[in-house]
């Protein structure tokens, strides 16, 4: 499936603040649906995987469900569950958390004019709906006539599919053998893979910042902590982005 | 299947989650806020939209980096594949297929002799 939609009404970045629904809101939502069929199937899979291994943990269903539906975030989910014990470290947990989940701060920055179209009353599900896959697609979508309802499109099956994945994942606990478990969990990484090759393939951005921040992160692999790590690399790739541009143009950084 | 393992008691498990909930919403509600304090522009925009993608780029390269030689395997193939086809749904099945079929041949579980 191509990331892209085929819808061809002018960019106009979605509808006015607080107006009523534009004609092309609903479309873009469709556009979003279709599109969002490929990175859903990561959803599910992790959606299983997560109620599987929490339940594993010895989380009740209730608490499972609480995290998938309140947190939404993969990463921080299972990053609480590897720090899951009976007198819990919430600073550890807290810290852990915030680095991994530091990329929805960057993705969040990177679609600030998306959300800043929305209706002051969806904005707030707006900012709590921030993926992977929303905001790579998004990003990718030249001819939708409302990205924001593009944006709902793609997260509005990613979060039903992870809750109802992780509903399902705790009747499935134990059911897989260790190395298909470990065999799909390293599958995250497969899938994360996609998303760097639709970043690379879609999005306005410069290449080599990627390679950069893809070296760093290999070379401070067993160095530094992963959080820390990720962050240093994110910096080398963000100097490199700045470098980039200032050498395409050749004048301020400043765009005006 | 439920763990044996110790608990910690309901309301400590109910505050970490929420305390979790709270941290990932700010997390992702600072990036719409700092974006007040950009000057936003063509230039800018681009340089900001690689952030996230080298944030991406540095979680994977060194988790591939660390798997078993079938995981580098499958990871380069599934890469490759997508820069050249862009076709999502066909590769991340054959991503996970590879994955699978490569831990279990490691594993011995396949009539293949592994050569790893």
């Amino acid at each position: 499936m191509r990331a892209n939609s085929n819808i061809t009404s002018p960019v106009a970045d979605g509808s006015p603040s607080g107006g009523p629904v534009p004609d092309g809101a609903m479309s873009s939502f469709m556009a979003g649906l279709r599109d969002s069929l490929g990175m859903s199937f990561g959803a599910l899979l992790f959606g299983l995987l997560f109620g599987s291994a929490a339940t594993v943990a010895g989380l009740s269903m209730p608490q499972v469900i609480s995290m998938s539906t309140f947190i939404f975030a993969g990463t921080a989910q299972f990053a609480t569950l590897t720090l899951w014990q009976p007198d819990m470290p919430l600073f550890a947990v807290a810290v852990s958390v915030a680095m991994v989940t530091s990329r929805l701060t960057l993705m969040g920055l990177s679609l600030a004019p998306t959300i800043r179209s929305m209706s002051p009353w969806v904005k707030p599900a707006g900012i709590f709906v921030i993926n992977d896959a929303a905001w790579v697609l998004t990003l990718q979508a030249r001819n939708v006539s409302s990205k924001a309802g593009y944006f709902f499109g793609i997260s509005a099956p990613m979060y039903t599919l992870w809750v109802l994945a992780t509903v399902v994942g705790v009747f499935m606990a134990g059911f897989f053998d260790p190395v298909t478990a470990k065999s799909l969990a390293f599958a995250g990484i497969v899938f994360l893979s996609v998303l760097v090759g639709m970043v690379v393939r879609g999005v306005d951005a410069p290449k080599p910042p990627l390679v950069v921040a893809a070296l760093v992160g290999i070379a401070l692999d067993g160095v530094l902590a992963t959080g820390p790590a990720i962050l240093v690399a994110v910096a080398a790739g963000g100097i490199t982005a700045l470098a980039v541009e200032m050498a395409r143009d050749g004048d301020d950084p400043d765009d005006q | 299947m439920t763990s044996e393992m110790a608990q910690p008691e309901a309301w400590l498990a109910y505050l970490t989650i929420f305390m979790a909930a709270g941290l990932v919403l700010a997390m992702r509600a600072a990036g719409i806020l700092g974006a007040h304090f950009l000057r936003t522009g063509p230039r800018t925009q681009r340089i900001v939209n690689a952030l996230p993608g080298c944030a991406l780029a540095a979680i994977v390269a060194p988790a591939a980096m660390r798997g078993t030689p079938t995981d580098i395997f499958a990871v380069a193939v599934t890469f490759s594949l997508y820069l050249w086809t862009g076709r999502t749904i066909f590769c991340m099945i054959l991503g996970v297929t590879l994955c699978l079929l490569g831990a279990h041949w490691q594993a011995g579980n396949l009539p293949i002799d592994p050569i790893f």
